[in-house]
């Protein structure tokens, strides 16, 4: 499968593009402060207001640099209600789209190819993160 | 001394006598060649008189000889005549006879047609057998003997030929055939009508001959007849003319005169060479000249009976050295009738006797001469020699009294004597001793009073010196002082003016910096100046440096933009499956391409932001560099300042070294002048110590005179009562220096 690969810190990870709805520039965001500590602020993308989770932030404790290819990984997710909403994730490096293989449960060996971990969103996302991601149409705050 | 006047006297005497022996002798010499000479002339002379002598006889004999045979001959020529009258009537009759006829003189040929002679009317016939008789010819030799020839007359002019002989051919024909020319004077007088007598060469022989006419009835010439006797018809005459001899070597030869037949020039010669050999023209004298040739041709212009003598003794030109050939006389005399040439040459040898007598006789004669000189020469030399002895004595007196007076001693005593002048001589030297006694003691007078004179100068003298030297001593002193100051002055001088020099060139080297410094300063300012427009370069590269890194930021964007374009694509190309391949790959590209440009991009940041290090570098670099060259042109400008100042100062010095040096040129010229007085001060001081010196000198040298005069009268012994006034003569003592 067609990974987006992105770095946390030092590692490596792939997401798989399926899942991807587009990978946009880093915007400035509008700050929520009704939302969770990781999301860094929202925006709004096509009529809906994007929440954008920092997962540098979350995995390694900084905040991601402000580089070029530190871009926002917009994925779609259902949310509680069901409804298909889209979420930002920000990440650096995000740069590259590779063919890797998909993982199984037993792929320890297959995790490291290339130095790559395809992650799944669950893997990404505190659990309860996108039950506490604003609303949609949620004004700023 | 004594001696040699002695020898003077007796060499004058000697010389005396010996001069004119010496002449005596000279004169004899002299005299003698004289005497010689007459001698030797005379007996020349005699000699000549000999031979003219000999030679007349030789010449009588000759002529007596011609004579008997020239009677014989006539007396031969009337027998012929006789033998012809009778023989018969002489005609010519009307046969001819052809004639070969040969011309005697000229050998022409002729032939000749003649009508026969006859005689009697018998034809004379032309018989050249001998055996064979002929009428006339043969009758006549066998009455008379000798020859006999009938002639014919063959033609006008006279030409006689001969047709009828006794006279034999060399081959012992009878010659007939052969005419005689009418120009022969045989002819000439015969047709004259005379009879020609004289000797004729007959074949090969001379005749004494007679010619006479023969006459046809009417008177006329028609031939001739002959007779003929040899004229050596023995050879007694040629014996006894050989055999002549003159001296002790003279001899005798006979020539031709005229030798008209041209035989050879000799018929006799007594000197021994054969005839055949002699040739006239080749005896010579040892000059080259011949000398019978011309002698012979003389002697056949002569008058009868004249001697002729060659001109000088002469040499045959043979071998000179040769003692046998001596110096000749040679006389010749004429006999016309034969036409010989009678000669006698006598040998010097005789009078080589004469001239070596004489000598004698004349060595003889000096001989006693001489010896009677050195007789006389003893003589006269004892003689003198006593005499110079009795001269002499008085002058060896004179001579020792005046080596008395030389060794000192005046006291000799001379007694005179004698009025002469040796007499003269002794009492000139008596005077002479009394006036030099006298003399003598007026000198030792003379000079004790010198002597003391001398000494008193030499003590002022003495004094003199002292103070001279003294003073010399200060003035010496005095001038070496003031050579110090001299020199000193002029050092100091010579100082100032390499100061004042040196001052010069600081204040030029002070200018020349100055100068040099402000153009440092420009220089410095330049250098700022282009170190501001440099570091606006600078600023220039970075503003250019900052535009490339905003265009690189748009680049960067642009790849940014690219390569999420890609990455989206790729994610829609996923979504899209199978119909998304193509635009995967192409997302991919794009992909690529962007990140290719993203590595471009770094390249550039880097090498921008290296440009900007460096120009960052640079810029603090030309900053501190244009601060530093400020400064610089700050200090220079210092600096420059500085020598000014410096360059004002000295050359505000350089007036003062110029009176500081004239100064110290006067004291050094004042020192100068000084030391030049006390130069001349010292000179004059020296100067005096020499004229002391000398002066000290002198009274040492009249000391010194007068003492060798002390010393020289001391030599003396004075005779009391001749020096007036004085008995002893005391000298002071010695005064030591």
């Amino acid at each position: 499968m067609l990974a987006v690969l992105f770095s946390l810190g030092e590692r490596r990870y792939g997401l798989d593009s399926v899942l991807v709805e587009r990978v946009i520039p880093s915007l400035p965001l509008r700050v929520v402060t009704s939302a969770p500590p990781a999301v860094v602020g929202v925006f709004d993308y096509q009529g809906q207001t994007v929440s954008v989770v920092d997962l540098v932030r979350l995995r390694t404790g900084r905040p991601a640099k402000a580089h070029l290819s530190t871009r926002i990984i917009l994925v779609k997710y259902n949310d509680p209600a069901g409804q298909s909403r889209v979420l930002g994730l920000l990440a650096e490096r995000v740069n590259e789209v590779r063919q890797v293989a998909a993982p199984t449960p037993s792929s320890t060996a297959k995790d490291m190819e290339e130095g790559v971990k395809v992650v799944s969103l669950p893997e990404l996302l505190p659990d309860d993160l996108l039950a506490q991601l604003p609303a949609p149409d949620a004004a700023s705050g | 001394m004594k001696l040699r006047l002695r020898h003077k006297v007796t060499g004058l005497a000697l010389i005396s006598a010996l001069v004119p022996v010496l002449a005596l002798l000279l004169l004899l010499r002299w005299q003698e060649s004289d005497i010689s000479r007459l001698a030797l002339d005379q007996f020349g002379q005699r000699v000549h008189g000999e031979l003219g002598v000999e030679l007349r006889g030789l010449y009588g004999m000759l002529e007596t000889a011609n004579g008997l045979l020239q009677t014989k001959v006539d007396a031969n020529l009337n027998v012929a005549r006789d033998v012809f009258t009778r023989a018969g009537t002489l005609s010519f009759g009307p046969e001819t006879t052809g004639w070969d006829a040969v011309n005697q003189v000229t050998h022409d040929k002729v032939h000749v047609d003649v009508p026969q002679m006859k005689l009697g009317g018998q034809w004379l016939g032309q018989n050249t057998d001998h055996n064979t008789p002929s009428p006339v010819v043969d009758d006549v030799a066998a009455l008379v003997g000798g020859t006999c020839t009938i002639f014919q007359r063959i033609n006008e002019a006279g030409d006689m030929l001969r047709v009828d002989t006794n006279v034999q051919t060399l081959d012992w024909h009878r010659a007939i055939g052969t005419f005689i020319p009418a120009s022969s004077p045989v002819v000439q007088a015969v047709l004259a009508g005379n009879i020609f007598r004289g000797p004729a060469y007959v074949v090969n022989a001379w005749y004494v001959s007679d010619y006479e006419a023969l006459r046809d009835g009417n008177g006329r010439v028609v031939g001739m007849i002959y007779v003929g006797v040899k004229q050596e018809a023995d050879s007694t005459l040629r014996e006894t003319i050989a055999k002549t001899k003159v001296g002790q070597s003279g001899y005798v030869w006979v020539a031709y005169g005229k030798n008209t037949y041209n035989l050879p020039p000799f018929i006799l010669n007594g000197g021994g060479e054969p005839v055949a050999d002699l040739k006239l023209d080749t005896i010579k004298d040892t000059a080259g000249k011949p000398v019978l040739e011309p002698l012979i041709h003389a002697a056949v212009t002569t008058t009868p009976r004249d001697v002729k003598f060659a001109s000088r003794q002469w040499r045959e030109q043979k071998d000179p050295a040769d003692a046998a050939y001596l110096d000749k006389n040679v006389a010749v005399i004429y006999y016309a009738p034969w036409d010989w040439v009678v000669g006698l040459t006598a040998y010097d040898v005789d009078s080589n006797d004469v001239r070596k007598g004489l000598g004698d006789e004349f060595n003889k004669l000096r001989l006693v001469v001489t010896i009677g000189a050195v007789g006389i020469l003893t003589i006269i030399g004892l003689f003198a020699a006593y005499l110079g002895g009795y001269i002499v004595k008085p002058i060896a007196v004179a001579t020792g009294l005046a080596r008395q007076i030389a060794d000192g001693d005046l006291t000799a005593d001379v007694t005179a004597h004698g009025d002469d002048e040796t007499g003269l001589l002794l009492a000139a030297n008596r005077d002479m001793i009394a006036s030099l006694n006298s003399l003598l003691g007026q000198v030792k007078r003379s000079s004790i009073q010198l002597i003391s004179t001398a000494n008193e100068i030499s003590a002022t003298s003495k004094m003199q010196e002292t103070t001279v030297q003294d003073f010399g001593a200060s003035t010496s002193q005095i001038a070496a002082a003031v050579k110090e100051i001299s020199a000193t002055a002029q050092e100091l001088v010579s100082t100032m003016s390499g100061v004042s020099d040196l001052a010069q060139n600081t204040a030029t080297l002070a200018d020349t910096g100055s100068k040099q410094l402000d153009g440092m300063k420009s220089s410095m300012q330049g250098l700022a100046s282009s170190s501001t427009s440099i570091s606006q370069k600078l600023g220039t590269i970075t503003e250019k440096a900052h535009a490339i890194t905003g265009v690189v930021t748009t680049i960067t964007k642009i790849a940014d933009q690219t390569n999420l374009l890609s990455l989206n694509a790729a994610i829609e190309a996923e979504k899209a499956g199978e119909y998304g391949l193509g635009f995967g790959v192409v997302a991919r590209e794009i992909r690529r391409l962007a990140d290719q440009t993203a590595v471009s991009v770094l390249d550039i940041e880097h090498m921008v932001r290296e440009m900007q290090a460096a120009v960052s570098a640079g810029v603090m670099e030309m900053d501190k560099f244009t601060g530093e060259v400020r400064s610089g042109v700050d200090s220079v400008g210092s600096v420059g300042g500085r020598l000014a100042t410096i360059l004002q100062q000295v050359q505000s010095l350089l007036p003062r070294f110029g009176l500081v040096r004239e100064g110290m040129s006067a004291q050094s010229q004042g020192a100068k002048q000084i030391n030049e007085a006390m130069v001349n001060l010292t000179d004059g001081a020296r100067r005096t110590a020499d004229s002391l010196q000398e002066f000290e000198r002198a009274v040492k040298n009249l000391h010194g005179a007068v003492e060798a005069l002390r010393r020289e009268i001391a030599r003396f012994k004075v005779s009391e009562n001749r020096a007036t006034g004085l008995t002893r003569i005391i000298f002071p003592p010695k005064k030591n220096k």
